[in-house]
């Protein structure tokens, strides 16, 4: 019973998690947002996918 | 209703997240330079603490304890949070334009905002109530949006100086106002 709760909570927030990721990737930026990136001059969270240190 | 009020007041005010807790300390230094930063910032920090806290609070009571997974929520909470933040952003980026562009860029940071997952946390672990939850989650983004905003006039009125010693400019005068800061909110612990 938890080996099958296990599954079903992991695997399913998992797929959200992913489905989520592919949609919001493919869905394209709103009008007047498209440089909405290149704004970003970057601050010190270089974790952030917007961070100019990704970019080089 | 005293109760409530006395929670909101704390998780304002003295066991503030920033300052007491030490928690999302890279938004309140990285995105701290200017006051519209700082308020975008907040605002996005406020819907997806009170929308994560309300999703991991069902998911832990209604999931994971029927399933007897309680040792699941640490990792169960990430993804919820991760899950929450991508959905945000797809759906501003389809219905709400004008708010895309104001917070777009600071909601993919809020995933690795460990204030996010702390409050989530917490509330679990206090054995809140959905009210309760909703309060807590609602005052320590509050708590956090203002603190940052604080600092963040602070820090534009800082840049403006020109008689700051060169080894003092940037990181070294934010971390002493921050510490000063701390210093200030802890005078607020008699409050309650």
């Amino acid at each position: 019973m938890q080996a099958i709760g296990l599954v079903l909570v992991l695997g399913g927030l998992g797929s959200v998690y992913a489905l989520l990721y592919y949609l919001n990737k493919n869905t394209p930026k709103p009008e007047g947002c498209e440089e909405i990136e290149s704004s970003c001059s970057g601050c010190h969270i270089t974790s952030c996918g917007h961070h100019p240190s990704h970019n080089e | 209703m005293g109760e409530l009020l006395t929670l909101f007041l704390s998780t304002v005010l003295i066991n503030n997240i920033i300052l007491s807790q030490f928690l999302g300390m890279c938004p309140f230094m990285g995105v701290s330079k200017n006051r519209s930063s700082a308020l975008g910032m907040g605002f996005a920090v406020l819907f997806v603490i009170v929308g994560s806290s309300i999703i991991t609070y069902f998911l832990y009571h209604g999931v994971l304890v029927t399933f007897g997974l309680e040792y699941l929520q640490l990792i169960t909470f990430i993804l919820v949070i991760a899950c929450f933040v991508q959905f945000t952003e797809l759906f501003l980026k389809k219905f709400s334009p004008s708010l895309y562009k104001s917070l777009g860029i600071f909601l993919p940071l809020i995933t690795t905002n460990c204030a996010v997952l702390a409050v989530a946390l917490e509330n679990i672990t206090k054995k809140y109530t959905i009210v309760e939850t909703l309060v807590n989650s609602v005052g320590v983004s509050v708590g956090f949006m203002l603190v940052l905003y604080i600092f963040s006039t602070i820090r534009e009125r800082l840049d403006m100086n020109t008689k700051t010693p060169k080894a003092f400019l940037g990181n070294p005068l934010a971390l002493i106002t921050a510490g000063l800061m701390a210093l200030a909110f802890g005078g607020l612990a008699g409050l309650i």
